[in-house]
C-alpha cells in the first residue's frame, strides 16, 4: 500500500516541483517577538527563569548546569566539521509577543495561527478531528496545545514544560534529568541551563493515548537559537505515540539547535517517538543553516517496556544525534529506525546507543543513510551489553546510499560485549544506485529523475513504515523532493 | 609522569651509546622520533579512540631494562633451530632479544636472489633500503622503535625470485631480567617476487617481564606476492607492541594473518598504504585467549588508487576473563574508484566473564565502491553441541570441535599447507589447555627446565 499520491504526479509536475524544491518552509514570520539580550551568563539564567516564573529549585537546577557547562569544551571526536560557535552571540530566549495567555484560540495572534497553518499544522480546532493533539512551539515558547481537556479526562498529561512546572511541580522535579543528566555532554549541559520550552506527557498506569501526540517546533527570530526539551513519562502498562516535527526560516547565519529529549519508560509501557527533522539546511553552497546538536535518551526502566525510536533526518547544515535506549527493565526492547539524507553541504554525525542493562533486553537498529552532493553522512551507534545483561540480543544493519561521486558515506559503530550469552550483530553494506535497478527503471518508460526516487524510497520503505501514517506521507515526499536535482 | 618520559629521558643521556652501537640509517631517524614522542601528553590508554582494551601507557610503564650497549649473550643458534615444519623445512633465523642471530652456514643455504641478514649489515650493504622507512612516522608505537632499535632482520628477494621454503624467523626472549627489545623487520619484495614469511614469537623462559616493541615495514614492488604468517605465543609475563605497516605497489598481493594463542597484552596494528591500481590485501587474524589475557587487533587499510581489493578477516575466541578487541578501519579516498572491501569480525565468548569491544568502521569518500562490513559477538550454537552429544560426543570436545572449525576459516587462508598444517595442529594443543608449541621445539624444553 502507497499512501503518497506522489506516484500519481506527471512529469511535468514532478520537474515543476524540482524547480521549487529548494525549501518549502524558509518563509519569516513578521512577528512581534521579545528576544533577550545576547549573550549567557548567570544574568541571563536568572533572567530567563524569571520571566517563566519558575520556583527556586528549577533556577538551582539551570545553574548548576550552567556552572557544570563552563567547564565543558564542544565535543570534537564526530566525523563532523563544525566551525567555531560563539555561543555569547546567541540570544538564549525569545518569545513571541503576547499580552496575556491565550485562553482560546481566538486569542492568539492571527499571524502566528497562519505560520502554522502554512506548516501544515491543525491547530484550529476543527482540524482536531483528524485526531491528533498538537503542542506548537515557537522560538522559545509553547503557542498553543490543543485537545487538552480531552486528553485530561483519561489522565493524561500534554502540555507546554513550563505549564507543567507550574501544575505538576513534583512530576517534573521527579523525572526532569533523571535519563539526560546535566553533566552528560557539552549540549546537554547548555540546554539545562538555557532550556525554554517544549513538551511534557504524562500517561497514567494502563492508559493508551487515543491519539497521535505532536509537537512542531518552529525557529523564526533571527540571531536565537532553540533550547526546547521535552520529557516524556509512560507509567506502567501505558502507551503513547509522539510526533516531532521541526521547521526554521531561511536565514544566511546558522542558528543553534540544542534539545533534550527524555523518556522514561515503566513496566509494559511502550513509546514511540517519530521524527521528521527538516530544519533549514542551508542554500546549495552551505551557507546559513540549523546547527542541530541533540540528545535523545530513553530509559526503558520498567520490564518488559518497549521504545521505539524512529527518525527521518533531512534538515539542517549538521547533525548530531544519538537517540538512544537504556534497557534497564527486563525483557525491555529498544528500536533505532533511521533515515538520513544529506545533500550540498550538509553535514550529519548520526545514529544510536542501546545499552543493555537487564536481562533478555533486545534492539533492532535499522540505519539507511543517503548522501548526495558534497555531503558527509555519518553513522555512529554504540551496542553495550553490560555484565548482567544475560541473553541480550541485538541486531544492527546499517547500509549507505551514495549519489554522487564527492559525498562521503562513513560508519561507525562500537560493540561492547561483557556477557557470554549475548549475541550481538552488526552488517554495514555502502554503495551507489546501482545501474541495473535503473536501467531496468528507464526500460520501461521511467525517468532517471523518478527512477531513483523510486529506488530511494524503496531502500528507505523498512523506516518508513515505521511511521505513523500522517507521518509517512509527508516523509515519504520530504525524501522524494530533498533528492530532486541531487543525483549526480 | 608519562611512560614516555623514561625513554626520552634515556634516549638524551645514552643517545651516543645507542647511536654507537647501531648503523646510521637507523641512528638518522631518532631525533624526529624522539620529537614525535615529546609532543605526546601520554601514550593511549585504554577507552582512548582505537584503543578499545590495551594500554599502551601502562604497558610502557615499568622500567624494563634495555641492552642498548649490545651486550652479547651466550646463546647458541643451533639450539633454537628445533623448529622444523615436516615435509618442507624452513630457513630459518632467529631475534634474540633484539639481535639477529643464525649459524654460519645459514647464507649458504639460501637460493639466489634470496637474502635474510641483520640490519646491521644491511644497513651495510643496502643503506638506502633501511634509510627509508614505510611505516607512518607519528605512531606511537613506531615512534618508540625507532627511537631505541639498534638491529632487527632484513629480507630482500630479488627480481621474480619464488621461494618455495618458506622463511623463518624466530623471536626469543633469553634474559632473567625484565628487558624491552625494540625490534625491526624490514622485507623488500621486488618486482614479481614471491615469498612466505613466517614469525615465531616464543619468550624462552617465563622467570621476567618482557615487552617486545616490534615494528615490520613490508614493501611489496609490481605483481610481487608475500604470504606473511606471525604466530604469538609467549608467556603471561610477556607484552607486545607491534605495527605492521605494507607499502604495495601495481598488482602486488599481500597475505597476512597473525595468530595470538598465549600473551599477557597484546596490541597488533596493521597500517597498509596502496600506490597503484590493481591490489590486493587479505589480512587475517585469529585470537584464542583466556585467563587474563588483553588481546587488540587494529587494522588501517587506505584504499587510495582504482580497482583494489582488500579483505578482512578477524575471529576471537575469548575464555576466563580475558579481553579482546578489533578496531578495522577501512578509508576509500575519493579516487579510489572500483574499490571492493569487505571486512568481517566474529567473536566467541566463550566465558561469563570475558569481554569483547569490536568497532568495525568504513570511511567512504567514493560512490564507485562496493564495501561491506559485518561484526558479531556471541557463543557456539547450541543447537550444534545437542547435535553432537545426542551422538556421544562429550561436551567439551564437543566445543572444542566447534571452536576449530570457527578458527578453520581464517587458517584456511594460510596458502602453504605445511605450515597451515602446524598452524591447525597448534591451534588444537592451545584449545585443549596445552602449550602450542611444536612437540620438538627446543624452546618448549628449555622453558621447563
Amino acid at each position: 500500500m502507497k499512501p503518497d499520491n506522489s506516484a500519481k504526479r506527471s512529469d511535468n509536475e514532478v520537474i515543476a516541483d524540482a524547480a521549487k524544491s529548494e525549501y518549502r518552509y524558509g518563509f519569516v514570520t513578521d512577528i512581534d517577538t521579545d528576544v533577550i539580550e545576547r549573550g549567557l551568563s548567570e544574568d541571563i539564567i536568572r533572567h530567563i527563569s524569571a520571566r517563566k516564573n519558575e520556583p527556586e529549585w528549577l533556577l538551582e537546577f539551570r545553574l548548576q548546569a550552567y556552572r557544570y557547562w563552563l567547564t565543558l569544551t564542544p565535543p570534537k571526536w564526530a566525523h563532523l566539521t563544525i566551525p567555531e560557535i560563539d555561543f555569547q552571540a546567541i540570544s538564549y530566549y525569545a518569545e513571541p509577543r503576547q499580552k496575556k495567555a491565550p485562553q482560546s484560540l481566538d486569542e492568539v495572534d492571527p499571524q502566528l495561527l497562519d505560520t502554522f497553518n502554512r506548516l501544515g499544522i491543525p491547530l484550529e480546532e476543527q482540524k482536531q478531528l483528524s485526531g491528533m493533539a498538537v503542542d506548537a512551539v515557537m522560538d522559545s515558547v509553547s503557542v498553543k496545545t490543543t485537545h487538552r481537556e480531552k486528553l485530561a479526562q483519561m489522565g493524561i498529561i500534554f502540555c507546554s514544560i513550563s505549564e507543567a512546572v507550574k501544575d505538576y511541580p513534583e512530576l517534573v522535579k521527579k523525572y526532569l534529568g533523571s535519563v539526560v543528566s546535566y553533566r552528560d555532554n557539552f549540549y546537554a549541559a547548555l540546554n539545562s541551563a538555557v532550556f525554554s520550552d517544549g513538551s511534557f506527557v504524562y500517561i497514567p498506569k494502563g492508559v493508551r493515548c487515543p491519539m497521535e501526540l505532536s509537537t512542531y517546533f518552529r525557529i523564526n527570530a533571527s540571531g536565537t537559537g532553540q533550547f526546547e526539551r521535552t520529557l516524556i513519562v509512560a507509567d506502567d502498562d501505558a502507551y503513547v505515540s509522539y510526533l516531532e516535527g521541526c521547521t526554521a526560516p531561511q536565514r544566511d547565519e546558522n542558528q543553534l539547535h540544542a534539545a533534550i529529549v527524555e523518556i522514561v519508560v515503566e513496566d509494559r509501557a511502550e513509546v514511540k517517538y517519530s521524527t521528521v527533522q527538516n530544519w533549514y539546511a542551508g542554500d546549495a553552497e552551505g551557507r546559513g543553516g540549523v546547527y542541530n546538536f541533540v540528545t535523545k535518551r530513553g530509559l526503558c526502566r520498567g520490564d518488559y517496556s518497549k521504545l521505539s525510536w524512529t527518525q527521518v533526518e533531512t534538515g539542517s547544515a549538521i547533525t548530531w544525534k544519538y537517540p538512544s535506549c537504556v534497557l534497564k527493565g527486563e525483557g525491555s526492547t529498544g528500536e533505532f529506525y533511521s533515515v538520513a539524507v544529506t545533500r550540498n553541504h550538509q553535514q550529519a554525525d548520526t545514529g544510536t546507543k542501546m545499552i543493555h542493562i537487564g536481562r533478555n533486553t533486545r534492539s533492532t537498529i535499522v540505519s539507511k543513510g543517503i548522501s548526495a552532493g558534497y555531503s558527509q553522512n555519518a553513522y555512529r551507534g554504540l551496542v553495550k551489553v553490560a555484565p548482567a545483561a544475560e541473553g541480550a540480543r541485538n541486531y544492527t544493519q546499517c547500509d549507505s546510499l551514495l549519489l554522487s561521486s564527492t559525498c562521503g558515506a562513513h560508519t561507525f559503530p562500537y560493540i561492547d560485549v561483557r556477557n557470554s550469552s549475548a549475541i550481538v550483530e552488526h552488517e554495514a553494506t555502502t554503495s551507489k544506485i546501482s545501474e541495473d535497478q535503473l536501467f531496468y527503471c528507464n526500460q520501461r518508460g521511467i525517468p532517471t529523475e523518478e527512477a531513483v526516487g523510486l529506488i530511494v524510497n524503496g531502500y528507505a520503505k523498512e523506516v518508513m513504515n515505521k511511521l505513523p501514517m500522517e507521518f509517512a506521507v509527508e516523509a515519504q515526499r520530504l525524501l522524494q523532493i530533498t533528492l530532486e536535482n541531487s543525483v549526480g | 609522569m608519562s611512560a614516555i618520559n623514561q625513554y626520552l629521558e634515556l634516549f638524551r643521556e645514552h643517545a651516543s651509546v645507542i647511536n654507537a652501537h647501531a648503523p646510521a640509517a637507523l641512528n638518522m631517524r631518532r631525533e624526529a622520533a624522539a620529537r614525535v614522542l615529546e609532543a605526546l601528553p601520554r601514550l593511549p590508554k585504554a577507552g582512548d579512540e582505537g584503543f578499545e582494551c590495551v594500554s599502551l601507557e601502562d604497558m610502557f610503564a615499568p622500567d624494563y631494562g634495555i641492552n642498548i650497549t649490545r651486550r652479547k649473550f651466550d646463546i647458541n643458534p643451533a639450539e633454537l633451530n628445533g623448529c622444523d615444519l615436516p615435509n618442507s623445512g624452513t630457513f630459518a633465523a632467529s631475534i634474540v632479544n633484539d639481535a639477529f642471530v643464525a649459524d654460519e652456514k645459514f647464507a649458504s643455504r639460501l637460493p639466489r636472489g634470496v637474502e635474510v641478514m641483520s640490519l646491521i649489515d644491511a644497513a651495510a650493504k643496502y643503506p638506502e633500503a633501511i634509510e627509508k622507512s614505510v611505516a607512518p612516522d607519528t605512531n606511537p608505537i613506531v615512534a618508540l622503535n625507532t627511537l631505541l632499535v639498534q638491529d632487527g632482520v632484513y629480507i630482500r628477494i630479488d627480481r621474480n625470485v619464488v621461494v618455495e621454503k618458506p622463511i623463518q624467523i624466530l623471536s626469543t626472549f633469553n634474559t632473567s631480567e625484565p628487558l624491552l627489545a625494540a625490534r625491526r623487520i624490514i622485507i623488500d619484495m621486488l618486482e614479481g617476487a614471491q615469498a612466505t614469511v613466517l614469525l615465531c614469537d616464543h619468550p624462552r623462559s617465563r622467570q621476567a617481564d618482557y615487552l617486545s616493541c616490534r615494528v615490520v615495514e613490508v614493501r611489496l614492488s609490481d605483481n610481487a606476492q608475500l604470504d606473511f604468517y606471525d604466530l604469538e605465543e609467549s608467556t603471561e609475563r610477556s607484552r607486545r607492541a607491534s605495527v605492521f605497516a605494507a607499502e604495495q605497489q601495481p598488482y602486488s598481493t599481500l597475505n597476512a594473518v597473525g595468530i595470538t594463542l598465549s600473551t599477557a597484552t597484546t596490541r597488533n596494528e596493521f597500517h597498509i598504504a596502496h600506490h597503484g591500481p590493481g591490489i590486493n590485501t587479505n589480512l587475517g587474524g585469529m585470537v584464542i585467549a583466556g585467563g587474563n589475557e588483553v588481546v587488540d587487533n587494529a587494522t588501517y587499510v587506505v584504499h587510495s588508487t582504482p580497482r583494489c581489493t582488500s579483505r578482512q578477516l578477524f575471529k576471537y575466541a575469548m575464555f576466563d576473563h580475558s579481553h579482546g578487541a578489533f578496531e578495522g578501519l577501512v578509508t576509500v579516498l575519493p579516487q579510489a574508484t572500483h574499490t571492493d572491501a569487505q571486512q568481517t569480525n566474529r567473536n566467541l565468548l566463550a566465558s561469563a566473564n570475558a569481554k569483547m569491544n569490536a568497532m568495525p568502521q568504513l570511511i567512504i569518500d567514493c560512490d564507485e565502491v562496493k564495501a561491506s562490513h559485518g561484526a558479531t559477538t556471541g557463543q557456539l550454537d547450541e543447537a550444534a553441541l545437542f547435535y553432537m552429544q545426542q551422538r556421544g560426543i562429550p561436551q567439551s570436545e564437543a566445543r572444542m570441535m566447534l571452536i576449530n572449525a570457527f578458527m578453520d576459516e581464517v587458517l584456511q587462508r594460510i596458502n602453504h599447507e605445511p605450515v597451515r598444517e602446524r598452524l591447525r595442529h597448534l591451534v588444537d594443543r592451545r584449545l585443549r589447555g596445552c602449550s602450542a608449541v611444536c612437540s620438538n621445539c627446543s624452546i618448549d624444553s628449555l622453558r621447563k627446565q
